[in-house]
Parts: C-alpha cells; structure tokens; sequence
C-alpha cells in the first residue's frame, strides 16, 4: 500500500497545534492532565489484559493510550475553542474586527466558515497523528 | 430543449445509473448487505458517507433557513460539521475495532444486556422513521416541482428506485450508489453558485466571493457585498445579516445538540464499519467531512447572495417588470404576493404578509382557484385564500426552498442546470432515505431477529429477513411521505436530541470508562429518552401555545433542548455505576482490546 501524504497546509497547520499543545498555557496545560474524574484513564497498577496478554507490553499500551487521550483532549479544546467560543461566546466581540482584506467580520467568519475549515484541519492533524502513534507503538494493523 | 425536456432526460439518466450500480454490486452475503464486506475504500466511504448525511433538508432547505436567519444559522453549518469531529477521534475508531454490524450490538454487547440492545434498537428504528419520512416527502417535492406530477406520484416512483437498489444491493449496493449520488449532488449544488458568485462578486471561488466587494450594476462606489446586504437589511427592518437575534444559551445548545446527534445518528456511524482497518475508519472521516464542507462551506455564500438578489431585484420593484424566475416559482407556490396597499409594488419587510389557514401546520399560500389561469389580481398576482396582516406592512412570502431551486434561473443558466438541480435533490433525499431504511432492516433481522428472538436462524434465513424488513420500512417510510403525519416536521429536531441524549453517552462511556455498568447504561439512556422526549412532546404537542423564550426551561428551545437531555444521562449514569457492581472481566478486557487498533507484540 502507498501510503497518503495530507496535504502541506493542512500539515502545518496540525503542527501549529501540536505546537500549542505542547506549550505550557493555562488552559492547554489542563489537558495534558487526565482529569480525575476518569481515573482509570490513567490507573496506578491495574491488571492489563490484551488479547494475547502479554505482559512486558502492559506499560507500552498505557503509553500508547495515554498519548492518544492526550491528542484528543487538545483537538477538543480547539474544537471548543472555534465553534462554541468564536463562533458564539465571543461573536460579538471578535465581529468588532474584520479579516483584512475581506468584508467578513471575523466573528461571523468563524461561525458560518471559519469553524468548518478548522474542524477539517483538526481531523486531518488527528489521522496523522495517530497514525504515527499506531507504528511507534506497533500496534498498527497488516494487511491481512 | 426545454426546461422539461432537459430534466426529464438528467433525472432519468441519473436513476439509470443508480439501478446499474444496484445491480453491478449486490450484496450477496449478510456481511455484504450489513457493512458491504469491509470492504470500501476511505475516499469512497467519504463520499458515501457525504450523501447519506447531506439530506434533502442540507440541499434544499438549509440555505434558505441561513438567509433569513443571518448570522444564527450557523447552528445548522457548525451543528451539522463539527459532529464529525466527535466520530472521528471519540467513536468511529473504536467502533471499527469492535467490528460487529450496528449500534446496538455494540450496546447491548457492552452492556451485556437484552434490555440495553431492545432500547438501543427502539432509539434506532425510532430515529431512523422520523427522519425517513421527510426524505421520502422531500423526493415527492422536487419531482412535483421540476416534472409536474402529483407529489404522492412522484414519491412512489422514489419509493421503487429505493427499494431496488435497497433490497437488492444492501449496504454493498447503496455504498456505490451513494458515491455516485454525491458526485451528483455537489456538481449540481456548486455549478449555479460559483456563476452567481462571478455575478454578484467577479470572484468563481464563492467561499471568497462571500466577503468580497459587490459588483454594482449601476457603477456606485465598491462595497463589500456583505456590509451592502446589512445595509440592505437594516433598511427594511429585518435587523443586520451579520449580527445575531437570538439567545447565546439557546444558539449554544441547538448548536451542541445538532453536533452530538449527528455523532449519535446509527446511519452515520454504520458507515465506519464498512472499511477495512481501524485506520481507514479514521480516514473516511476527515475524506467525509471534506465532502461535507465542500457544499457546507458554499451554504452561507448561497444565503448571502440568494438576499442580496432579492432584496436588490424584488423590494420595492413594481410586479410587471418583475423577473420571469419569480412568476414561475409564484406558480408553484414557493412565492405569494399580496398587494396590500394596492400601489402595484413589491414590499418585502419583516413580519408574516399573511396568516396561516385553519387546520395548516404553518404560514403557507394556499391560492384561490386550481390552475395557474385562476383568478389573478390587477397587477396579475395570483389572489390567495390566506388573509392579509394588518400589522405590518410586508407584502412577501418567500419559501426556504426557493434560495437553491432559483438559483439556475436567477443567474440566467441554461436550461439544463435546472435539470441537474433537480437530480442533485432527488440524490440528496434518496441517499439519506437509503442510508437510513438499511439501518432499519439490519436493526430489525439482525439485532431483533438474529440477536434476540432467533438466534439460530441461517445465513441465507437472514439475509431473507432483511430484505423483507427493507422492503417493508421502504412501505411504511412511503406511506408516512404520501399521509405526513402532522408532526413529521416538528420531529426532524427530535431525531437529533434523542440521538444526543440516548446513544452518544453510552457509547463514549462504554468506551473511555471501564467501571462504566449495565445499571448505569440503562438508567442514564432511560432518563436522557424520558426528558427530552417529554420537554418535546410537551412545547410541540401538548401545549404549542406556551413554546415561547419565558415558558422554556433556562431559554432552551425544545431544537437545543438535546443537550440538556445528554449532560443529564451522563451524570445519571455516572452516579448510577458508582454504586452498582462494575461489569463482568471479559468486558472490561472487550473495552481493553478496542483501544487498539492491533497488538502486534507476539
């Protein structure tokens, strides 16, 4: 199989929030906690079982699915961020802006266009991602 | 050739091609006809997966309900999108490494439960009848429309080009018919737009084109197109396009409400079953939503120019020199005048121009006389039975519909582009018919007849079973599109509440949280059902009256009412597992294994 290159500026802009996840700001730095409402997200020594249950392997699939919970906590707080907070918290006060260059104020942009073109963005980001996560961890499929 | 001619000719070619592929690829196994074999490839799972959601609500209607709602319609653009993020990192790969056949086995398998699986297939056939029944009456319209024949006519001929490619072709038959129905569609949505685009804007590119300058006919000074359609609006007392009129709460919970039913929907999430790998299914995603946003993102470019041309061309400008597109569409019914001050001039304002008649469902013309000669008025309007308002001033009933049906001829295309709209309708509303009567006939062979009352039935018994159970739904969905109940309008909003408040929190629990229970499951789906059904039924049945902003709990409408309904299942749930025992080993070993896509580690 060939494998399927995305396309660069969707690339770049999954690194871009790559970058912001990892950086330390408040409200990303949030998500890089399991909150303790799920704490068997993160349990301290619970009994791991797979398939073929081998042990030596518990700690590389908690890892595994550590980093994945991590991914998806990040790309819902931008998913959050441009829908319900640009597109409606604080539509009013970005519409005081514009897009330079375009009539689109930049409130009603991220409410009917804006918002759209990031959540195609963030799953572009989260293929990529967890394709990469899916051969660092081995745990991708073969073809059968 | 004429406008006739030329539709006729596309809609006809268009069915051919469908029936081709029903029968090119015919599913022959029960996998097949449940999930086409594991066997689609992700672009074209993205595809299929773009027509079966995009209804002929999304095709037709989505763009007129934007134009008069202005900035507020977003709730459908981010509602109707940002669910696929949701599938795409918190179901549809866990599903896919699951890999059974529905929504209901996954429930009723990690619930280890009858009782769990018997709701989930009720939330499931429940959903899917409602929203079927307004795409069989979507199919009846658009041929009443565009070839003139009685709207129950022309949804029997819809019904018989879904159950043949339904019953014949299962999953496997409607996957490629529905990537042909999306070409189909999306060409046929694009094509007028991008040329009223170039009109109105000088830019093809019409996303751009919605904030560019507008391109006056009369030569005045460059305006944006989007402050000249405020202006515009203001002037006439609809308020600004771009700013918003109604509550932030509300807009924020029809907003989530939309976004998590379209992650509950069970046509929807069937669709991550039929690729091969845990991978693809993550793919089919981002290809899906890309198909979507194509049309999604054009949507509010539609609505903007769609006012703008009215307000330009049809306010204030006298009857007889009014375009031809506008006395066609008069006579199909999507456009009434009622000349109330008696001056010969179009006034378009806010407020209803007429009241509804007895016994209708909402505002709509209902003219005097039945043929298009009936009795006409001094300017050459046709007279309706509706009486006028006195209470304000506006003149003018314009259909949603109206916005994309015109288009063609507003932008003076040929003839043939209304052909091609007319088939992207009929795509549109037969796709998602398709997509939702599968999810109807496996609930019932497989999850009630095979999983629950007869499991020992053969392969070939249940393949039998359904398509009988297609053939069936495709019936009854037939006959709820010629005899509409008179609620089928109000429930489309209801499929999606209940889809938010019933699946979407068992299947995320059941999938990020081991302790989640059986107990915890059931009450948590029960309550969740049991108040957004009530609160629903309540403001759109019972008392209609009271539905108004002070009667509504917190200002949510019964539209957003869905996500109040699914914060409640999840906290009922959660409390209910604390204390009830934590699910059987193999279970919590099942949620184990579907994290990961594989375990190579030998």
């Amino acid at each position: 199989m060939r494998e399927r290159r995305p396309r660069q500026d969707l690339v770049n802009f999954g690194q871009q929030v790559g970058a912001i996840c990892s950086s330390q700001s408040p409200e990303v730095a949030l998500c890089t906690h399991i909150p303790a409402f799920l704490p068997e997200l993160n349990p301290p020594d619970a009994p791991y079982m797979s398939d073929n249950d081998s042990k030596p392997n518990a700690d590389q699939m908690k890892l595994y699915w550590k980093k994945n919970i991590r991914c998806v906590l990040c790309l819902l707080v931008v998913w959050f961020g441009v829908s319900y907070g640009c597109g409606i918290l604080f539509v009013d006060e970005l519409d005081q802006f514009r897009i330079p260059g375009t009539g689109f104020k930049v409130g009603f942009w991220f409410a009917q266009q804006g918002s759209i073109v990031t959540f195609l963005a963030l799953i572009a980001f989260y293929v990529r991602y967890m394709n990469t996560l899916d051969k660092e961890f081995d745990v991708e499929e073969h073809d059968l | 050739m004429d406008v006739q001619t030329w539709t006729y000719l596309i809609v006809g070619l268009s069915f051919i091609l469908y029936i081709g592929i029903a029968i090119y690829s015919r599913a022959g196994s029960t996998s097949e006809f449940y999930i086409a074999g594991k066997g689609v490839s992700p672009i074209a799972n993205g595809m299929a997966t773009g027509a079966d959601w995009m209804s002929a609500a999304s095709f037709l209607g989505m763009a007129g309900l934007i134009s008069t709602m202005g900035r507020d319609g977003s709730v459908y653009l981010m509602g109707w999108t940002g669910g696929f993020v949701l599938l795409a990192v918190l179901l549809a790969p866990y599903l896919r490494k699951f890999g059974k056949f529905t929504v209901p086995d996954f429930v009723g398998d990690r619930y280890y439960s009858r009782s769990a699986r018997l709701v989930a297939i009720f939330c499931a056939i429940f959903i899917s009848f409602t929203y079927v029944a307004g795409q069989m009456r979507g199919v009846g319209i658009v041929f009443s429309r565009f070839l003139e024949v009685p709207i129950d006519q022309g949804l029997i001929i819809g019904m018989v080009i879904v159950f043949f490619y339904a019953v014949l072709g299962g999953m496997k038959g409607i996957t490629y018919t529905q990537v042909a129905q999306y070409c189909v569609l999306i060409v046929a949505y694009l094509v007028p737009v991008i040329f009223i685009s170039i009109m109105l804007t000088g830019n093809p590119i019409p996303q751009l084109g919605l904030g560019g300058t507008f391109k006056d006919a009369a030569g005045g000074a460059p305006v944006y197109l989007l402050d000249k359609l405020d202006g515009l609006s203001t002037e006439l007392g609809f308020g600004a396009y771009t700013s918003g009129k109604k509550d932030t709460i509300d807009i924020f919970c029809i907003t989530m409400a939309l976004m998590v039913g379209t992650a509950g929907l069970p046509h929807v999430i069937v669709r991550f079953y039929t690729v091969k790998r845990v991978r693809d299914a993550r793919a089919s995603a981002f290809w899906a939503l890309l198909f979507i946003a194509l049309l999604y993102t054009c949507a509010p470019a539609v609505a903007a120019f769609a006012r703008t041309n009215i307000l330009t061309k049809v306010s204030n400008t006298a009857y007889s020199v009014i375009p031809d597109w506008f006395k066609n569409w008069e006579n199909s019914g999507l456009i009434a005048w009622v000349d109330k001050n008696q001056d010969g001039m179009i006034q378009y304002t806010s407020g209803e121009a007429f009241t509804k008649i007895p016994g209708a469902t909402k505002v709509e013309p209902s003219y005097q006389g039945n043929s298009k000669a009936g009795p006409r008025g001094e300017s050459g309007e046709r007279l309706l039975k509706n009486v006028a308002t006195t209470d304000n001033t506006n003149e003018l009933y314009i259909d949603n519909d109206i916005m994309v049906l015109a288009n063609p001829e507003i932008a003076g295309l040929p003839n043939w582009v209304i052909g091609l709209v007319a088939a992207g309708g009929l795509a549109a509303a037969l796709s998602t018919a398709a997509g939702l009567l599968l999810v109807i006939s496996t609930s019932v062979a497989h999850d009630l007849v095979k999983r629950t009352l007869n499991p020992g039935i053969s392969e070939k018994g249940e393949l039998l079973c359904a398509r009988v159970a297609a053939g069936l739904a495709v019936c009854v969905a037939g006959y709820f599109g010629i005899k509409p109940p008179g609620f089928v309008a109000q429930v489309v909003a209801f499929a999606f509440g209940l889809a938010a408040s019933s699946f979407f929190p068992a299947i995320i629990l059941g999938i990020f949280w081991k302790r989640m229970n059986r107990e915890g499951a059931l009450a948590g789906m029960i309550t969740g059902i049991t108040f957004t059904t009530a609160y629903i039924v309540y403001f759109k049945f019972i008392s209609p009256e009271l539905n108004t902003k002070d009667n509504w709990l917190f200002s949510i409408s019964p539209e957003g009412i869905g996500t109040l309904g699914m914060l409640i299942n999840f906290a009922v749930a959660l409390i209910v597992s604390k204390f009830t025992p934590p699910p059987p080993q193999d279970v919590q070993d099942m949620v184990e294994s579907i994290r990961y896509p594989a375990n190579n580690a030998k």
